[in-house]
C-alpha cells in the first residue's frame, strides 16, 4: 500500500517541482549564509591552507603526547606573559623619560635578562600557531568554568533571595533554581576533549531552511487526501476493504517519510555547502559544549546526539504540523482554501517568530513552529515551564505538546476521512441570485470593448484585485520611514545652502579656503599640544582648538565629497558642460529606486488571463467564429491591457512621487542633468526636471510593455500559469543574476526598462547595448503582437 | 450548400483528416466514428474556429464561394458547438446568450428577441439569471447548443451536442435541431446511436481521418455494431 | 438477496429519495430516470458514501453497517465520473484496487488480466491513465467495479462517453458476468439496458413511479405510440398539441413519432412502443 501512495505523490508534478524549487532555494540559502556564519558567532576567519596545515599538525601532537605538548605550550605561555611584562615596564620607563626629557632606551632585557633569540622564536610561534591551541584550552579551562560558576552562584543568589522573601522550597521558582545548580555543576565536570573543534557550530546558526521546509510541507499536504476527491477516485477507494483505517494510516506513515526526506535531505544538503565553505567538521563524540555558541547547553550530549535531537524535533514538527493541516483540509473540503489557510497558518507563526512578539521567557514560543524548528530555544540555555509547581524542561515540553497535536489530529484526520458523509456535494438546480449584479451596466454591455471590462474586471473581478494592489501600495508606500536623516547628511546640506547654483569663482574660492582650514586645524594638533605644555597658551584656548577640531574632523569626510563635486563640475567643464552645484541626497534615492515589484506582478498576472479564460473555458473555439471574435476582440483586449496596466503605473508612480518628495528634499530641479555625479555619463542636453520625466515616463512604458508581452505570449501558451512563468523567466532571471553576482547579465535585464535610470544609464555607457537592447525589446514587443494576432485572427 | 474538398490535417506526423471530400445540402447529418476518428478536428476546420484551421490543405466552399477568400461573411452564416465547454461562469445565461449575439454582429433589440425564443424552445427561461458557473453540465450543454443557433445560421456544427444531457432533455434538444435542420446544414458529431437514429438523414463515418461510409443511417448503425 | 427498505434522504428541504423500498435477486437492474431524480443519491447511499436520513439496507438478512468491512469485499462500484491516478498505467490502478480490496495477488492478477482483455485495455494495460481518453478511463473504471468477483456490482452511467461498438461490448459483457450477481446499472440511456435488464426501476422525483420487467412496462403504452408523416410548416404546431418524441426529414416530408392515447392525425399508423417510449412517457413532460 506504501509504495502506491509514494507512487501518487510521485506523479503529482506540482509537488514534485515544489520540492525541487525549495531544495534549490534552501542550497542557495546556505551558499549565501555559509561565509557569514562565522562572523554572526564572532570567529575569526578561517585560515588559509598553510597556516592551518600547521595547525592540523600541532593538533595532532597533542593527541599524539598531550603531557610533553601541554609541558612545551605552558612553557611558551609563561614566556609570552613575561616578555608582555618586562615590555610593559620598559615602555613605562621609556615614556618617563620622554616627558623628562631625557634619553628613553628601555629595553626587554633590562627586565628580564634571560630574553633571547630563541625564547623569542618561541614566543612567536606561539602567536603564530599555539594560539590556536590556547583559545581551545582557555576556554574549556578557564572562560567555561566560570561561567558556570557564574551561572551557579547567581542562581544560589536568587534561593537565597527567595527564602529572604519567605517564598518556600517547593515553589517553582526556587526549584528552577535548584535544577540550574544541578545541571551546570554537572557540565562543569564534563569531559570535554580539546580539539581543532569547527564546522559545526556555524552550521548549527543555519536556520533558514526551515522556512524551505515549512512551504514545502504547505505545498505538499493539502494534495495527499484532497487530490483523491477532486480526481474523483474518492468513492471508488472508499468502497473497498482497505479504504479506510487502513488507507489513511499509510498515507500517515507517507506524510512521516516525506518529512524525514525532506529534513533529511535539506540538512546534508546544507552541512555540505557549509562544510566546504568553513573547511570541514571536527569530531561527533566530543561534547557540544565545546563550541562557544553551545556553553550553556544544558544536556549532556556529544555533538552527534545534538545533531540527531535537532533533526528529530524538526521531524516531530513537520509531521505534527502535516498532521494538523490535514484535518484542516478535510474541513475545508477545497483546495485553494487549505493552501491559504496553510499559509495564513504559517505566515502568523512567521510574523510572531520575525517579531520577537513573544519574549525570550514566555512558553507559549513553544508552540511557534519556526521558534520550534530553530531547536535553539530549547538548548541554548535550560529554560523550564511551570507545571503544578515543578519544572517541565522545554525539551520534554516540545515532544508533549506536538506529540498530543499528532495524535489529536490524527484522529481528527480519520475520524473526518472514514465517516459516511451526510451531505453529498450534488449540484441543485436552484436559481441563485448573483452577489454583483451583471445588469448593473447596461449601458456597457453593447460594444465589444465594454464587454470586455465587464467579463475581466466584473465578472471576472479583476476590480478587485486592482484595488487590493492599490491598498497595498499605499500601505506599503505609508510604512516606509525616512532614511535617517545622518549627522553627515545635515552637513553636507550645510555646504550646498551655500554653494548651490552656478560654479563661481568665489564659491571655488570658499572651498580652497574651507580645505585649507581644515588642513590647517588637522595639522597643528601637536604643535597646539606642545604651546599648550610650554604654557603658551591657556586651558580655554587648547580646548577651544580641540573643539574646532573635532569639528574639522567631523566635517572632514562630507568636504573631501564636495571637493569631489567641485572636481566633478570642472572636468564637466572641459568637457564643455556648464554644471552646477546640486544636493544630490533626494536625486539619488530617487534615481536609484529599483522597479515595483507588484506593479511587475499585477502587470504578470493581469496580462495573462485575457486570453487563456478564453482557451481555458473554451470560448475562444466560440468566439473565434463569431463576426468580432477575431480582429476587433483582438485589439480591445491589448488596449484593455495596456490601459489598465498605463493607469495603474501611473498612479504608483504618482504615489511614489509624492512619497518621495516628503521624505527628501529636491532643488535645483533646472540644473543640467550632468551636475548629478550618477549621472554624468548622460549625453543629453537636458534638465534635471527633464530627465526626471523621462525617467517616469520609461518606468510606465516599461510596465505597459511588460503587460503586452504577457499578453502576446499568453495567446501562444493558452494557459496562465506557463505564460506567466514563460514571461517571468525571461524578464527576471538576468536581474537575479545580478543580485547573486553576475553583473553582466544587465543587459539582457527587462527589469533594467522597469527601474527607468538603470536603461538609461546603460544606454550612455554603451550605445551599442541600448541599439541593440531597444530594439530587442520593441522589435520583440511587435513581433509577439504579429505573432499573436496569426495565432488568434488569421485563418 | 456547404462543399469539403480534400480535406487533409496532421499535427505533426499524426495525420488526422485523411482527404476528407463530401457535399452536405439542408438536413441533419451524423457524423458518426469512434473517439479520435478525426470529427472533433472536421467539425472545428469547417467552423474554421481555434488552430486546427490553420494549415489544413484543400477547400471548403459555401454556396460556391471558398470560405478563405470570405472569412467574415463565412462567420455570419456560422454557428459552432464545440465540445465540453465551461464557458463563463460568471456570466448570466441571458447575459451570455446576449453577449454571443453582439459579437456575431446582431443588433440589441434583434438579440434580445432571439435570444428570449431560444431561452423558452431549450426550457431555459427558469434559469436565465441564473450564473452560468452555479448550473448542471446537461444545463450548461443546452447553453453552449442555444449560442450556436444565435443568428438562424445556415451551417450549424455541433460537437456532441447531447451528452450529458437525460433522455428527456435529449429528445427536446433532437427536435430543436431538427427544425433548425429543416432549413439549415446541420453537421452533429455524435456517437450516440439513438441520435443517429432519431433525426439525421445521412451518417457520415470517419475511421482514423478517412471517409469510410456515407449514406443511409440505418446501414450506418449495422455496420458501427 | 439485497434488499432495501424505505430509504430516504434530504438535502436541506429538498426529498431527494422518498422511503426507496425495493428487493434485488441476482441479474440486471436498470433504474432509470432523470437527472436529479435521485439515482445517484440512492447508488451513493448503497456504496456508503452518504448516509441516509432513515431506511435500511440488508444483504442477506444483515444491515450493511453491522458488516462493515466483509459488505465492501462484497461490493464493486463504478461511480458517475470516475476519476483515477493519471500517473498511474492501467496495470498499476487494477493491482492497486486489488491491494486495498484485499485480494489474494496471484488470483487478482489472471483476473486483472481477464478484465483488461473484456474492456479491451489489454494493449495499453503499461500506458499512463493521464493519456487515455475519457472511453478509455470509464472502460478502466468498469474493470476496477468488476474486480474481485463482487456479488453487488453498483454502476452509475457506465456507458457515457463510448462509441457505440464498445457501448455494445460493454453491454454484453456485463450481461455476461451477471449470472450470480446483483447488478444494479442507472442510466437514462434505455438503450443500453432494455435488451439485458430483467427489470426496470423508474425513479420520479425520489419515488419509483413504476417497476417491472421491459416488456410489462412497454405493453402499458401499446396503441399509444404513433408515427405520422407532416410538411415542414405543420411540424411546430404538431409540437404544441402532441409529445413530439422523434423528427425526422423523409422523402415524403418530415416523419413524427408521437405519444398520444389518441390519434394524432387521419394517416397516423401505430408503432410498436419501445421501453424508451415509456420513459418519455413517464418522463417527458417538458415535449
Amino acid at each position: 500500500m506504501l509504495k502506491y501512495e509514494i507512487k501518487k505523490i510521485l506523479g503529482n508534478k506540482f509537488v514534485l517541482i515544489f520540492f525541487a524549487f525549495m531544495f534549490l532555494v534552501n542550497a542557495l540559502l546556505s551558499y549565501y549564509a555559509a561565509p557569514q556564519a562565522r562572523g554572526e558567532l564572532n570567529l575569526p576567519s578561517q585560515l588559509d591552507a598553510e597556516t592551518q596545515a600547521r595547525v592540523d599538525a600541532m593538533f595532532e601532537r597533542y593527541e599524539a603526547n598531550p603531557e610533553a605538548f601541554m609541558a612545551d605550550f605552558t612553557e611558551r605561555r609563561t614566556y609570552k606573559e613575561k616578555r608582555l611584562d618586562a615590555m610593559g615596564k620598559a615602555n613605562d620607563k621609556n615614556m618617563e623619560a620622554e616627558m623628562m626629557g631625557e634619553e628613553a632606551n628601555y629595553t626587554i632585557q633590562d627586565f628580564w635578562p634571560e630574553y633571547n633569540d630563541e625564547i623569542r622564536a618561541k614566543i612567536d610561534e606561539y602567536n603564530e600557531i599555539y594560539k590556536y591551541f590556547n583559545r581551545v584550552y582557555s576556554y574549556l579551562y578557564e572562560d567555561l568554568p566560570a561561567i558556570y560558576d557564574g551561572v551557579i552562584s547567581n542562581a544560589e543568589l536568587f534561593q537565597q533571595e527567595y527564602i529572604a522573601y519567605g517564598m518556600s522550597a517547593d515553589s517553582y521558582e526556587y526549584r528552577y533554581q535548584s535544577d540550574v545548580i544541578d545541571i551546570y555543576s554537572v557540565n562543569k565536570n564534563l569531559p570535554i576533549r580539546i580539539e581543532d573543534r569547527n564546522g559545526w557550530d556555524t552550521y548549527f546558526t543555519y536556520t533558514s531552511g526551515n522556512i524551505c521546509l515549512i512551504l514545502f510541507l504547505l505545498a505538499l499536504v493539502p494534495g495527499l487526501l484532497l487530490d483523491e476527491k477532486k480526481n474523483g477516485t474518492f468513492p471508488i477507494i472508499r468502497a473497498t476493504r482497505k479504504g479506510r483505517i487502513a488507507l489513511i494510516s499509510t498515507k500517515y506513515l507517507t506524510l512521516l517519510l516525506l518529512s524525514a526526506f525532506a529534513v533529511l535531505t535539506f540538512s546534508a544538503t546544507t552541512w555540505i555547502i557549509f562544510g566546504i565553505e568553513n573547511g570541514g567538521y571536527s569530531s561527533l563524540s566530543n561534547f557540544v559544549q565545546i563550541f562557544e555558541a553551545n556553553a550553556y547547553c544544558p544536556y549532556i550530549v556529544t555533538v552527534g546526539e545534538y545533531l540527531g535531537l535537532t533533526l528529530l524535533i524538526k521531524i516531530l514538527t513537520l509531521f505534527a504540523m502535516g498532521s494538523l493541516l490535514l484535518t484542516v483540509s478535510l474541513l475545508l473540503k477545497n483546495h485553494a482554501l487549505s493552501y491559504l489557510s496553510g499559509l495564513v497558518f504559517g505566515g502568523a507563526n512567521f510574523v510572531i517568530y520575525f517579531t520577537g512578539f513573544l519574549d525570550q521567557n514566555n512558553p507559549l514560543r513553544l508552540l511557534n513552529i519556526f521558534t520550534v524548528m530553530d531547536t535553539e530555544v530549547c538548548f541554548s540555555r535550560y529554560y523550564a515551564i511551570n507545571v503544578f509547581g515543578r519544572c517541565l524542561q522545554y525539551l520534554p515540553a516540545i515532544f508533549i505538546f506536538f506529540g498530543l497535536i499528532l495524535v489529536g489530529s490524527a484522529v481528527c484526520t480519520a475520524v473526518l476521512y472514514c465517516r459516511t458523509p451526510g451531505v453529498h456535494k450534488i449540484r441543485l438546480n436552484k436559481k441563485i441570485k448573483l452577489s454583483i449584479p451583471n445588469r448593473a451596466f447596461p449601458s456597457l454591455s453593447r460594444s465589444v470593448g465594454g464587454y470586455e471590462v465587464h467579463k475581466h474586471m466584473i465578472a471576472g473581478k479583476w476590480i478587485l484585485l486592482l484595488v487590493a494592489v492599490l491598498l497595498i501600495k499605499g500601505y506599503t508606500v505609508q510604512t516606509t520611514d525616512a532614511v535617517a536623516y545622518s549627522f553627515s547628511d545635515a552637513v553636507y546640506m550645510d555646504y550646498m545652502e551655500l554653494l548651490e547654483g552656478e560654479v563661481t569663482d568665489e564659491k571655488l574660492a570658499y572651498i580652497e579656503d574651507e580645505r585649507a582650514n581644515i588642513d590647517y586645524l588637522m595639522s597643528a594638533e601637536a604643535e597646539m599640544k606642545e604651546k599648550y605644555q610650554k604654557k603658551e597658551i591657556t586651558f580655554a584656548e587648547y580646548m577651544e582648538f580641540q573643539d574646532d577640531l573635532e569639528t574639522a574632523k567631523a566635517k572632514e569626510p562630507v568636504f573631501a565629497t564636495v571637493e569631489a563635486q567641485r572636481d566633478h563640475l570642472l572636468a564637466l567643464r572641459e568637457r564643455g558642460i556648464e554644471g552646477d552645484f546640486v544636493y544630490v541626497t533626494g536625486w539619488n534615492h530617487m534615481f536609484t529606486r529599483s522597479f515595483d515589484y507588484i506593479l511587475y506582478a499585477f502587470a504578470l498576472v493581469f496580462g495573462a488571463v485575457l486570453f487563456t479564460t478564453e482557451y481555458g473555458s473554451g470560448m475562444a473555439g466560440i468566439l473565434r467564429t463569431t463576426k468580432h471574435g477575431r480582429g476587433r476582440l483582438f485589439a480591445t483586449k491589448y488596449v484593455l491591457a495596456i490601459a489598465v496596466c498605463g493607469v495603474l503605473a501611473i498612479i504608483f508612480g504618482f504615489v511614489d512621487h509624492m512619497k518621495m518628495t516628503e521624505l527628501y528634499t529636491f532643488t535645483s530641479g533646472l540644473s543640467p542633468v550632468q551636475s548629478l555625479p550618477m549621472l554624468s555619463e548622460i549625453k543629453w542636453d537636458i534638465t534635471i526636471n527633464q530627465y526626471l520625466m523621462i525617467f517616469e515616463t520609461l518606468r510606465v512604458l516599461g510596465v505597459i510593455l511588460l503587460g503586452v508581452i504577457t499578453v502576446s505570449v499568453s495567446i501562444l501558451g493558452k494557459k496562465p500559469v506557463n505564460t506567466m512563468a514563460v514571461v517571468a523567466l525571461t524578464t527576471v532571471i538576468p536581474y537575479v543574476f545580478r543580485r547573486f553576482g553576475l553583473g553582466f547579465a544587465c543587459y539582457v535585464d527587462f527589469t533594467t526598462l522597469l527601474s527607468g535610470n538603470e536603461y538609461l544609464m546603460l544606454a550612455h555607457g554603451s550605445v551599442l547595448y541600448f541599439v541593440l537592447f531597444t530594439l530587442a525589446v520593441i522589435g520583440g514587443c511587435v513581433g509577439l503582437i504579429l505573432w499573436g494576432r496569426r495565432k488568434w485572427v488569421k485563418v | 450548400m456547404l462543399r469539403v474538398e480534400h480535406l487533409t490535417k496532421s499535427y505533426g506526423r499524426r495525420v488526422v483528416l485523411d482527404d476528407f471530400s463530401y457535399t452536405f445540402n439542408d438536413g441533419v447529418y451524423a457524423l458518426v466514428g469512434e473517439n479520435g476518428s478525426g470529427k472533433t478536428t472536421l467539425l472545428s476546420i469547417i467552423a474554421q474556429s481555434e488552430n486546427a484551421a490553420r494549415r489544413s490543405k484543400g477547400r471548403i466552399l459555401l454556396d460556391g464561394i471558398e470560405i478563405k477568400k470570405e472569412v467574415s461573411e463565412y462567420q455570419n452564416r456560422v454557428g459552432y458547438m464545440p465540445q465540453r465547454t465551461t464557458l463563463y461562469p460568471g456570466y448570466g445565461v441571458e447575459d451570455f446568450l446576449m453577449y454571443v449575439a453582439i459579437m456575431k454582429g446582431l443588433g440589441q433589440d434583434h438579440a434580445a428577441k432571439e435570444v428570449n425564443e431560444l431561452l423558452e424552445e431549450l426550457h431555459l427561461i427558469d434559469v436565465r439569471d441564473a450564473p452560468i458557473g452555479s448550473l448542471s453540465g446537461g444545463t450548461v450543454q443546452r447553453i453552449s447548443l442555444a449560442q450556436a443557433l444565435i443568428g438562424f445560421p445556415d451551417v450549424i456544427l455541433l460537437d456532441e451536442p447531447t451528452v450529458g444531457l437525460d433522455l428527456a432533455e435529449r429528445i427536446a434538444a433532437l427536435n430543436l435541431i431538427a427544425k433548425r435542420g429543416l432549413h439549415s446544414t446541420v453537421i452533429m458529431a455524435t456517437h450516440l446511436s439513438s441520435d443517429i437514429a432519431h433525426i439525421a438523414k445521412e451518417a457520415v463515418m470517419l475511421e482514423r481521418g478517412k471517409l469510410v461510409y456515407a449514406g443511409s443511417t440505418e446501414n450506418a448503425m449495422s455496420l458501427l455494431a | 438477496m439485497f434488499t432495501i427498505k424505505s430509504l430516504s434522504k434530504s438535502y436541506g428541504s429538498n426529498l431527494a429519495l422518498n422511503k426507496f423500498t425495493y428487493h434485488f435477486d441476482h441479474g440486471i437492474y436498470a433504474l432509470l430516470g432523470p437527472n436529479g431524480s435521485g439515482k445517484s443519491t440512492l447508488m451513493n447511499m448503497v456504496t456508503q458514501n452518504l448516509k441516509p436520513d432513515e431506511g435500511e439496507i440488508l444483504l442477506d438478512g444483515t444491515l450493511i453497517g453491522k458488516l462493515g468491512h466483509t459488505y465492501r469485499e462484497k461490493l464493486g462500484f463504478m461511480p458517475q465520473y470516475p476519476g483515477m491516478y493519471p500517473s498511474f498505467s492501467a496495470l498499476d490502478f487494477l493491482r492497486y484496487m486489488a491491494t486495498l480490496k484485499g485480494l489474494n495477488k496471484k488470483k487478482a492478477e489472471e483476473q486483472i488480466d481477464e478484465l483488461l482483455h473484456a474492456v479491451e485495455l489489454h494493449d495499453v494495460r503499461t500506458h499512463r491513465i493521464g493519456s487515455f481518453s475519457g472511453g478509455m478511463k470509464q472502460r478502466l473504471a468498469l474493470a476496477q467495479a468488476l474486480l474481485g468477483d463482487p456479488e453487488i456490482v453498483i454502476l452509475d452511467e457506465p456507458t457515457a462517453g463510448l462509441d457505440p461498438k464498445q457501448r455494445i461490448a460493454i453491454r454484453n459483457y456485463i450481461a455476461s458476468v451477471a449470472l450470480n450477481k446483483t447488478v444494479i446499472i442507472a442510466t437514462h440511456v434505455v438503450s443500453d439496458v432494455e435488451f439485458i435488464a430483467r427489470e426496470a426501476i423508474m425513479l420520479k422525483k425520489g419515488v419509483i413511479s413504476d417497476s417491472g420487467s421491459p416488456y410489462e412496462l412497454t405493453q402499458k403504452i401499446d396503441g399509444q405510440v404513433w408515427q405520422t408523416v407532416v410538411k415542414p410548416e405543420e411540424v411546430q404546431a404538431m409540437q404544441d398539441k402532441f409529445r413530439v418524441v422523434n423528427i425526422q426529414n423523409g422523402e415524403q416530408g418530415v416523419i413524427l413519432r408521437i405519444l398520444s392515447d389518441v390519434k394524432p392525425t387521419e394517416d397516423s399508423i401505430p408503432v410498436v412502443p419501445s421501453l424508451e417510449d415509456y420513459y418519455l412517457h413517464v418522463f417527458g413532460d417538458i415535449l
